[in-house]
């Protein structure tokens, strides 16, 4: 007699984008536009219930600098999550809403303004 | 001797008491917490008549600034978060140090845990701005939203912030196998009204069972490698500048002309 699978189809990783993923991959977009003058990683912190990703934006001319531009708190399930910045929070139910909030966070003037100063300073050095 | 002063403004319009104080204290750092003025307003006022002209340094957010009659390239970022500014400070003359300006979640919308919690992340980028340059020479100075007696300043976990010079001195504990590092917290001695003086830096009524009424949210913590540097008489929780009373008949912050907290003042020898 065979064992029936009562678990169904379980997804393959690759059909899974994690919010880390995703943040990553931004952070890989910053190092390109800059020419390395700024880079960003992200960091992970786990504590009992949920996980936090920081995004720091890195100036290496300015003594590697370090600058958090946002931080995202999701539990196991990754969704819902929350995605915040100095200025504004996003409480986002999938990917696509995090994308959203991410988009408007990474391209606001506020972060605009952050970054063309660290390029400044960074290209004066 | 350089002077440092800090002060939470509460969004006030006040860069002409600003600029006085800057001169009557002979600040050479100035700490901005809840500032909406104008960079340029505010240099105007520190400026005027002035031989040695302030400079703003480099800040991404207005949550804080820093303001300095050193050489403008004294000052570098080292390290920005939420509410935490860290600056390395290089005097033209005498030693560098770490400077770390704090304005942290008001107790409205932080709860005392959450505030605790968020003091133990803090402690960690202090600890790695200072690996980074290589030294503890550390001063934090801002608005904590705590008191010194709260989890937050007081946890090993956390600033480690203690009241007494020879506790801190011992450099650091271990706790639970971590090596903890203390900073001394000279605020405990302007707690109450002895020396006399305000008993907190800032004052709020409440109806709640456990009220202090005057809080110590504005502190200065100071690790034991710059302690012989600096001397508590010159600590001070400002009351006036020039004839102008901070204070209202209530002997409370005066919030119509000034700010809900009182500035801080302190001085470090660094030559």
């Amino acid at each position: 007699m065979s064992v029936e699978n009562l678990w169904g189809e379980i997804p393959k990783p690759e059909d899974l984008r994690t919010p880390v993923s995703i943040l990553r991959e931004q952070a890989g977009i910053l190092g390109e536009v800059t020419n390395n003058v700024l880079e960003a990683e992200v960091v992970t912190q786990r504590d009992q219930r949920n996980i936090i990703l920081r995004l720091y934006i890195n100036a290496p001319a300015m003594d590697n600098y370090k600058y958090l531009a946002l931080w995202v708190e999701h539990g196991i399930e990754l969704y819902p999550l929350t995605v915040e910045d100095d200025n504004r929070l996003y409480n986002c139910a999938d990917e696509a809403e995090f994308k959203k909030g991410l988009r408007v966070i990474l391209s606001s003037p506020e972060l605009r303004k952050v970054i063309s100063s660290l390029i400044a300073q960074s290209t004066q050095v | 001797m350089a002077t440092f002063l800090f002060w939470n403004i509460n969004r006030r319009p006040i860069q002409t008491l600003i600029g006085r104080v800057a001169e009557e204290c002979d600040v050479d750092i100035l700490v901005l917490a809840e500032c909406t003025l104008g960079v340029a307003q505010l240099l105007q006022s520190l400026n005027q008549g002035r031989p040695i002209k302030y400079s703003v340094a480099f800040s991404p957010s207005t949550r804080l600034l820093v303001f300095t009659r050193f050489p403008q390239n004294s000052i570098t970022p080292v390290f920005d978060a939420g509410g935490v500014s860290i600056r390395r400070i290089r005097p033209p003359i005498g030693i560098e140090i770490l400077l770390v300006a704090v304005h942290l979640s008001s107790k409205l919308y932080q709860e005392g845990r959450d505030q605790a919690l968020t003091a133990t992340r803090i402690a960690r980028q202090i600890e790695q701005a200072e690996t980074n340059v290589g030294h503890t020479r550390t001063v934090v100075l801002g608005d904590l939203n705590m008191n010194p007696f709260e989890p937050g300043v007081i946890g090993a976990e956390a600033l480690h912030a203690v009241m007494d010079r020879a506790t801190a001195k011992k450099i650091s504990r271990t706790v639970e196998g971590e090596k903890r590092s203390f900073f001394y917290n000279p605020m405990w001695g302007t707690l109450g009204e002895r020396p006399p003086g305000p008993a907190g830096t800032y004052y709020r009524y409440g109806s709640q069972q456990i009220n202090y009424f005057w809080n110590t949210f504005d502190q200065v913590l100071i690790r034991p490698t710059l302690l012989d540097r600096f001397d508590d008489d010159d600590l001070e929780v400002l009351t006036a500048i020039e004839s102008v009373s901070l204070l209202n008949p209530n002997g409370e912050p005066n919030t119509a002309m000034a700010s809900d907290h009182l500035p801080i003042k302190f001085t470090l020898r660094l030559e």
